[in-house]
């Protein structure tokens, strides 16, 4: 059932069903808690993942990024959800960018290459 | 204690039962992905293992060119076959050089002291995975 659509930077309409709502709920409050802001919100239903993303200022006033990808099939407890954001370490759009540019082109076969794809258009969108 | 381990960058640890259960799950996908494991490092006060693998496939994997795959796990949580492969999937390949440039950016970038702590660990471990 889908109950709310979402604009992504690139501007790609995005459906959600209950559940990824619920999913981008939770995790959107725990940015909130490491000061970070959601960014876009990208679903891949083939895949059954959510590409979330996130960003924050840092202390020299760069524009950081967390991109995590979450698995729509899993429930995650509160320390599910805190190792997905510390296994993604923050990093300014170009470097983003270029990190997912390369996993693409060295691991083509990994089952997320769709979610690296979405990470490098939003970030795209992001830069100056 | 189970299991008494030296890393890369000499670093002694001692890894619990737990973390020695948790290596082993993960060393098991490893293999199934042709990857292989090159660094072990429990940093306990955090509740984080450190886990480096090196592939033994890919696009950039030759004699004297190779990828790594940083992965942050939890010992704590419970995790399912499915949640090891889409902890794989989200730690992506990079060649060591980029892998050591992210978690230098994120040393510096992470607003958590302890997060940043774990990412210094990392850096310290890659640091050793360079070619010579």
């Amino acid at each position: 059932v889908i109950t709310s659509r979402y604009l992504t930077s690139t501007g790609a309409t995005v459906l959600l069903t209950e559940h990824e709502r619920s999913l981008v709920g939770r995790f959107f409050l725990y940015a909130v808690q490491r000061r970070s802001a959601e960014l876009a919100v990208r679903v891949l239903p083939e895949d059954e993942l959510l590409m979330l993303l996130y960003g924050t200022v840092s202390e020299h006033g760069d524009y950081l990024l967390r991109p995590v990808v979450v698995p729509t099939f899993r429930r995650f407890t509160t320390s599910d959800i805190d190792a997905r954001f510390d296994s993604s370490p923050l990093q300014g759009i170009q470097e983003t960018i270029s990190l997912y540019a390369e996993a693409l082109h060295d691991d083509p076969a990994s089952a997320y290459r769709n979610a690296y794809r979405a990470v490098i258009e939003e970030a795209a969108c992001l830069l100056p | 204690v189970t299991a008494a381990y030296r890393t890369s960058s000499g670093v002694k640890v001692q890894l619990t039962e737990r973390e020695t259960l948790v290596t082993q799950l993960f060393a098991a996908h490893a293999t199934a992905r042709h990857e292989v494991e090159c660094v072990v490092r429990p940093v306990p006060a955090q509740r984080i293992l450190i886990l480096v693998y090196r592939a033994l496939h890919g696009s950039y994997v030759g004699k004297d060119k190779y990828l790594l795959r940083v992965l942050l796990i939890d010992p704590s949580l419970s995790l399912y076959d499915s949640d090891v492969e889409s902890l794989f999937a989200q730690a992506m390949l990079a060649t060591p050089e980029r892998a050591i440039k992210v978690y230098v950016n994120a040393v510096t970038n992470d607003p958590s002291p302890s997060m940043r702590a774990i990412y210094q660990a990392v850096v310290e471990e890659l640091a050793c995975q360079l070619p010579e």
